[in-house]
């Protein structure tokens, strides 16, 4: 969507965001993490976890406005988002209108009265931080999906060039699948789609679908599908019990859903998704580094999230064995590890751990095989 | 009545309020207070000299678009304006002995 340019306050307000984001990773997030040798000689310890790297830190005020600055750069970079969206509410809500009622190229199906799961609403209902601090979560708001792509572009350090400037990561992920010509491709969670539409673009053949339970967040998937002239399939269902038959999906993918939702419901996720895949297909998830990744200083860092960024399962699925979860649903040939994809001017997805320098444990990737033999295991 | 902790010297740094954290917090406050009070007076002279010479000024800010040049620019004084405000949280400058 062509969303209304922002006003000149909003766009100082974004500038601003940016620019204190920025010197808080170079000049004062780098030289915290550049320090840990030192604070660790000094302290007479050697951190293995990240809680114990943490005690080094964690009476520093150099650190805590470092958590300060973010926190306070991120609520202001999505409270301008809903102020510059709402101002246009009225506009954006009309094109939406237009797009569902005029659609040629994909389709949106709704559900009415449809009942979110608590575990997902609690947050916002009860006045809690949700996730990424966006007001509303992603489910109240109806119009979120343009507060996202706004507010979504200042987190990436890259407003003014716009949310999907650089897709090449998600088309690098999508082409680690070993073949491009399948019949059904699912994408969990898919909210706005950035990951669906890069599906569409690289298995030309297969049916696409993204599936999310937020009506709104579909809303704006399947306007931008159709303003892109894709023929994409987006459809209002739990993750977790998706209706399609056994046996009938190749590959079944996720962009940051993973740490999105609670170990159960993860795991529940991961049950469907084998039940849906045909015997040989494939899930390929693109998420966070799990902290058994990184170096303790570096998961205390990545670990603020779960504090102060409404990221509210964060903590339960970075530390814990993922591939041990693949494993014990059934699936083998599990690969687990970073993106190959040199992007230097990514700063990183986690809040707080960035340091202006590309690393590319920052992009995690999972896929695993159900076997081809799975079929008659389950039948007998 | 408990006496405030703060106005001493703390490990060798002078120290006005009660703890280190609001020290550098007030610290940034009253430099952004003068970063702003800056602008705005430069703006009212800009403002008045303009509209001497006839130029729309809210004209500029509703519809005008920076050029890449004047974008570039732009970024320049916002981090050197972040540097100015937020130089009271850095950490110490230390030599490095091993990171992360």
């Amino acid at each position: 969507m062509a969303l209304p340019a922002p006003n000149h306050t909003d766009s100082s307000r974004f500038d601003l965001a940016e620019g204190v984001r920025s010197f808080n990773y170079r000049r004062v997030v780098t030289p915290l993490l550049e320090d840990f040798g030192r604070r660790a000689a000094e302290a007479g310890v050697q951190p293995t976890t990240k809680e114990e790297a943490g005690e080094l830190y964690r009476s520093d005020p150099a650190y805590l406005f470092a958590c300060g600055t973010q926190r306070a750069m991120q609520q202001l970079a999505w409270t301008t988002a809903v102020d510059s969206i709402e101002r246009s509410a009225p506009e954006i809500t009309a094109e939406l209108k237009t797009t569902r009622d005029s659609s040629t190229h994909s389709r949106l199906e709704l559900v009415a009265d449809s009942d979110l799961p608590d575990w997902y609403t609690w947050h916002t209902r009860e006045g809690f931080d949700d996730i990424h601090l966006v007001p509303g979560g992603y489910w109240r708001n109806e119009l979120v999906g343009a507060v996202y792509e706004r507010g979504g572009s200042v987190y990436r350090l890259a407003w003014r060039a716009g949310y999907d400037a650089k897709p090449g990561a998600l088309e690098a992920f999508v082409r680690t699948a070993p073949r491009t010509d399948y019949e059904r491709v699912i994408d969990l969670g898919c909210a706005f789609g950035g990951l669906t539409r890069v599906l569409r673009k690289v298995f030309p053949t297969a049916e696409v679908i993204g599936l999310d339970i937020s009506a709104p967040a579909l809303v704006y998937a399947h306007h931008l599908a159709e303003v892109g002239g894709q023929d994409i399939t987006y459809s209002q269902r739990d993750a977790m019990a998706t209706g399609y038959d056994d046996d009938s999906v190749d590959v079944v993918t996720a962009f940051l859903l993973l740490h999105e939702v609670p170990d159960d419901v993860r795991a529940r996720i991961l049950t469907e998704a084998f039940r849906i895949l045909k015997p040989g297909g494939r899930v390929m998830f693109l998420d966070i580094p799990p902290y058994s990744a990184l170096s303790p200083a570096q998961a205390f860092f990545e670990s603020f999230d779960g504090r102060g960024n409404g990221e509210n399962f964060w903590e339960e699925f970075l530390a814990s064995d993922f591939p041990a979860l693949l494993r014990s649903v059934g699936f083998e040939q599990i690969e687990d590890g970073p993106l190959d994809f040199p992007e230097p001017g990514y700063w990183g997805s986690s809040a707080l751990w960035r340091t202006g320098r590309f690393d590319e444990v920052h992009r995690w990737v999972t896929s695993a095989v159900k076997p081809a033999a799975a079929a008659e295991q389950v039948q007998a | 009545m408990t006496a405030p902790v703060g106005d001493r010297v703390v490990d060798g740094v002078y120290q006005a309020l009660p703890d280190a954290s609001t020290d550098r917090l007030y610290t940034l406050v009253t430099a952004l207070v003068a970063e702003v009070w800056t602008v705005r007076d430069r703006l009212r002279l800009t403002e008045i000299a303009l509209a001497q010479a006839g130029i729309d000024v809210e004209a500029v800010f509703t519809s005008r678009r920076d050029t890449e040049d004047e974008l570039e620019a732009m970024r320049a004084d916002r981090d050197a304006f972040v540097e100015r405000v937020f130089r009271a949280l850095l950490p110490p400058e230390r030599e490095p002995a091993g990171g992360a």
